[in-house]
């Protein structure tokens, strides 16, 4: 009984320190005037520099490449030029009977002068690799890239522009949004894990001195890219993974974030492709963690909080199912009232969090004009306990692949319900404002 | 774009935020409020073993925060939630260190007076935090610190071991830490966990909230206002809940047979519990509401509470002291409500807020005084303010015989002779029933825990009761207080009149009694023996009487005093011969003997 009593102890206080420094990373932005108002982008001025954008496809239908493109394409930039990445296997007839190297082939011949594409003829395909021969085909200044099924407002590329030029950036990264938030019970989870990763924690994690770069509206100086050797082709999070190597650089990383130049996407469609997409990121962790890179930050606060980082979300995963067994063994031993009290204790930054999620969620809304109802909270609420779980078996079987040494790529299939013209609506009124 | 914002956030080599760099704190600044705190530190602790009297509930607490220590339980007692335990849960956490530097010459509760003082200077430096958060200039900061911590009512109250001392200092605590300056959000939910702390020190700090979140709502942030109330309020809810929670693990959340439950007890506090009466009723019952009241002004002359509640009326439209002018109304309009439970220690939580308010009132005055061009009106409204402060040094004057009281007298001297006679003339196996002040006397001098009995326990406590049979006579001796004696429930009070007395000192409210309560057998004997006692003395008045009677009447020597008697007593059955000739003498002494009657 002595031995459960302290082993209940210890697991609570592990969840405690989990859940709080999670909470107090989450909500960087929230938590002072200074940091809520430093996350903007700096006005657009005039253009001083190119951009080559790389949309990495596989398996895409035209009717998600025609509008990333054609977003892309009205983008209020003089100098820009996009690149399809594709894979020279990728034959699979996705719309109209055409694969996507075809459809990108076409899209290309629509718009000859701004449009092109690159063919990745590596045995084994991923999208690091796609990134690496796009890079040899990009002629700008600054390399940027957008995922297939993603939707940009036209006003980022003045933006991004604005801040190479006043902060004298190695690398801007802009932020991405999930719209989709009511067409699963985890889109919504899905959506506000976006809207504080981007709001908030990047910020926090930009003034640490060590930032995992996401891999959509992520711009970065070719020639940078070609001195580092692009993106490491073996790993899963090769957005991540450049992150580490650029921050050890000691290259300046700058975040942009501004709701309405926020990038649009979608969350997986169901169940398995969330959990396959988890466990990419988890496996790609995983691998960045093991490779070492973040050894070489030159401070050891900086070591601990990209050592933290890269570990954190798998400890949070397991906390949202080691908290409920903690308390519920509390709860049903017989181990002494103090005890049971501990294992409460992590429910404390937990529930918090939970309330500022709600909060979240309403500022979300108000911004991007959503029509956010009591059911929304309700539902950001209750699925709490089984979202945690998804993330759990997600990051298990990124442990099972680790140890088997399974590091092919799954990727997430896109059906472009974030389409509907109630979602591109935001980009519109700010064009038209 | 409207939305451009000053700037991004970077990570660089070089560190591109830069720091705000601190303004350095004036080293005379420093200076006086340490000075401040040494006076108001030297003031608490003069005489603390002698001033005030030691009482009930201050051997309570400490009680319960050595049984902490050293049973490991939250009660020499059953804990039956009459208070959350936190407040001496800290109590037990530092009174240690006191205990073990006191020689034991005085009672133990000293060592926790001496956390008490510690807990006073915690809060005078709190409350001048918080009067500069208030935006008063340190001078009047200063001012207001000393205003609450020199005040004869705070001396008094403040020196006695009372939880509401241990939630004082987080309940300003959490009021600095909303209004801090760099407004985050870390700093705003601290100000919960201390409001929490608070409440679960002493629960009636709850009535503050509606003030803390004012604060909390003029000092944060507007757009994340929002997160700062929720994340504070959470976090008072999440220490409630923790108590809620203590109270379901043990199974004594609801009520049920065989177990105290929170719900019995907080249904006691606040719905049962007898009213004292109204505060400004008269007629109130002795010991009321109203006598309470008029006991806080005995002290000081109502200057700080009076004052305090007058201020507050006119702070209460000075947007930056509304939150301490709303905590002292609130406390009042609590206090005013036409009948409940008002305790002596009642005023406690609100005093540092009543200085606020004041020297806060003060200040605005000032400052809009200055600003204007109209010299007259300066001067006047210059003078009516010095004359406030003279006023108030005045006052010092007419304090001055509740500082000699507080540092000269010693007010204990009967509960250190009781406890030494006690020691020394009681059997260390012998039941003894006192008021709490005297329980870690007792067990310091031997007994054990179950047979120093505080004297609530005797009847209110099953477990206690069930140990001294169910009814008086398993008490042995009785220590007789004025606690005891005002308070006794029917088993003690029933010991109480079957016990003799074997000592007492001091006179008045001092005055204590040790008594012995007596076996049915020794009663009966004793009844016995009075009984024969007075048997014999009324056979030897007779027999007094009947030699009396025998005797010549020494104004009619022919007659005895019977005869004179009984001649007086026949007059009207019998004429003069025949009274003459019954008793054998002459008409004329007869007619003598009834005109001497």
């Amino acid at each position: 009984m002595l031995l459960l009593s302290v082993a209940l102890v210890v697991v609570a206080l592990v969840l405690l320190v989990v859940a709080g420094t999670t909470l107090w990373w989450q909500m960087h932005a929230w938590s002072s005037p200074r940091s809520y108002r430093s996350v903007g982008f700096p006005r657009a001025g005039r253009p001083t520099t190119s951009f080559s954008l790389i949309v990495p496809c596989r398996e895409e239908t035209e009717e998600v490449m025609r509008s990333t493109v054609e977003r892309l394409l009205a983008q209020e930039h003089p100098d820009f030029e996009v690149v399809f990445s594709v894979g020279h296997d990728d034959a699979k007839p996705m719309s109209g009977g055409l694969s996507t190297v075809q459809i990108a082939e076409k899209l290309a011949r629509r718009w000859p002068a701004q449009v092109r594409v690159s063919v990745n003829y590596d045995a084994v395909k991923n999208k690091p690799r796609q990134l690496n021969t796009a890079l040899r085909d990009c002629t700008k200044e600054i390399v940027g890239i957008v995922d297939a099924e993603s939707l940009t407002q036209p006003g980022l590329l003045a933006h991004v522009d604005a801040t190479f030029r006043s902060t004298d950036a190695d690398v801007v990264q802009g932020a991405v949004h999930l719209m989709n938030y009511r067409d699963s019970w985890f889109a919504l989870r899905n959506c506000m894990e976006y809207r504080i990763w981007f709001r908030s924690r990047l910020h926090g994690h930009a003034l640490s001195g060590f930032i995992p770069l996401g891999g959509n509206t992520v711009f970065t100086r070719r020639a940078l890219l070609e001195e580092v050797g692009g993106w490491d082709g073996e790993c899963l999070a090769e957005d991540c993974e450049i992150g580490v190597r650029l921050s050890c650089l000691g290259k300046k990383i700058v975040v942009g974030y501004d709701s309405r130049l926020a990038t649009q996407e979608e969350t997986p469609e169901r169940i398995p492709q969330l959990i396959k997409q988890r466990t990419r990121w988890a496996l790609g962790f995983m691998q960045v963690l093991a490779k070492g890179e973040w050894k070489k930050l030159p401070t050891r606060s900086q070591r601990f909080h990209a050592w933290w980082t890269l570990v954190q979300q798998h400890a949070v995963a397991f906390s949202g199912v080691v908290l409920p067994l903690a308390v519920l063994t509390g709860l049903v031993a017989s181990v002494p009232t103090v005890v049971v009290l501990v294992t409460f204790l992590p429910l404390a930054p937990t529930l918090t969090m939970l309330g500022f999620e709600m909060l979240i969620l309403r500022e979300w809304g108000r911004e991007m004009r959503l029509d956010v109802r009591l059911r929304d909270y309700v539902r950001l609420v209750v699925s709490l306990p089984f979202y945690q779980l998804l993330l759990a078996v997600a990051v298990l079987r990124a442990i099972g692949k680790y140890l088997t040494g399974d590091f092919a790529w799954e990727k997430t299939a896109h059906v472009g319900s974030h389409l509907p013209p109630r979602l591109t609506l935001v980009g519109d009124e700010e064009r038209a404002a | 774009m409207s939305a451009v914002l000053d700037r991004v956030d970077v990570v660089a080599p070089a560190p591109v935020h830069p720091r705000v760099v601190a303004r350095p704190r004036p080293r005379n600044e420093r200076l006086a409020v340490g000075l401040g705190l040494l006076l108001v530190g030297v003031m608490h602790s003069v005489n603390l073993a002698g001033w005030p009297q030691y009482w009930d509930d201050e051997g309570t607490y400490y009680s319960q925060a050595w049984s902490v220590q050293h049973l490991g339980s939250l009660s020499p007692y059953t804990y039956w939630y009459d208070h959350p335990p936190v407040g001496w849960l800290q109590l037990a956490l530092v009174s240690w260190l006191p205990d073990a530097v006191l020689d034991g010459s005085t009672s133990a509760v000293l060592a926790g007076r001496v956390v008490m003082v510690v807990c006073t200077l915690a809060t005078a430096l709190l409350t001048y935090l918080l009067a500069k958060r208030l935006g008063l200039t340190r001078g009047w900061a200063l001012l207001a610190m000393l205003f609450w911590a020199v005040d004869p009512l705070v001396l008094y109250e403040g020196r006695q071991v009372l939880l509401d001392n241990v939630a004082l200092p987080w309940l300003l605590g959490a009021f600095v830490l909303a209004l801090s300056r760099e407004r985050h959000l870390g700093s705003h939910m601290a100000a919960g966990l201390c409001f929490g702390m608070a409440v679960l020190s002493k629960e009636t700090t709850l009535m503050f909230a509606p003030a803390l979140l004012v604060a909390l709502w003029q000092s944060a942030y507007r757009p994340t206002r929002a997160f700062s109330v929720m994340g504070m309020s959470l976090l008072v809810a999440a220490m409630g809940s923790m108590y809620l929670l203590f109270a379901l693990v043990r199974s004594e959340l609801f009520p049920g047979p065989g177990h105290v439950s929170l719900w019995d007890a907080v249904s006691f506090q606040f719905l049962e519990r007898e009213g004292s009466g109204w505060i400004l009723d008269p007629d109130s019952p002795e010991g009321g509401a109203y006598d309470t009241f008029h006991s806080w002004l005995q002290h000081d002359g109502g200057v700080l509470l009076l004052g305090g509640v007058g201020a507050a009326l006119p702070a209460l439209f000075v947007r930056r002291l509304r939150p301490v002018a709303l905590a002292v109304l609130i406390a009042a309009a609590v206090a005013l409500r036409p009948s409940g439970y008002l305790p002596h220690m009642y005023p406690v939580a609100v005093l540092p807020f009543c200085a606020l308010a004041c020297v806060g009132l003060l200040d605005v005055v000032g400052r809009w005084v200055m600003r204007r061009r109209d010299v007259a009106l300066r001067a006047g409204l210059g003078t009516v303010v010095a004359a406030l402060l003279i006023g108030g040094v005045m006052q010092l004057g007419d304090w001055r015989y509740n500082y000699e009281a507080a540092w000269t007298e010693d007010t204990n001297d009967v509960h250190a002779t009781t406890v030494e006679y006690v020691a020394g003339a009681l059997p260390r196996d012998a039941v003894v029933v006192a008021d709490n002040s005297y329980w870690n006397d007792l067990v310091d001098a031997g007994w054990s825990v179950e047979d120093a009995v505080w004297f609530y326990k005797a009847d209110a406590d099953a477990a206690v009761a069930d140990r001294l049979g169910g009814d008086y006579r398993g008490i042995d001796y009785l220590v007789w207080s004025i606690d005891v004696a005002e308070n006794a429930l029917p088993v003690v009070a029933e010991a109480h009149e079957h016990s003799e007395l074997l000592w007492a000192q001091g006179e008045g409210r001092s005055r204590v009694e040790v008594r012995r309560v007596l076996t049915p057998a020794e009663e009966a004997r004793i009844e016995a023996e009075e009984d024969a006692r007075v048997a014999a003395e009324l056979e030897a008045e007779l027999r007094r009487v009947d030699a009396f009677m025998a005797e010549d009447s020494l104004e009619w020597p022919d007659l005895t005093n019977g005869q004179v008697t009984a001649i007086r007593q026949e007059r009207d059955t019998l004429s003069v011969p025949a009274l003459a000739a019954k008793y054998e003498t002459s008409e004329e002494t007869v007619g003598a003997v009834l005109a001497g009657g």
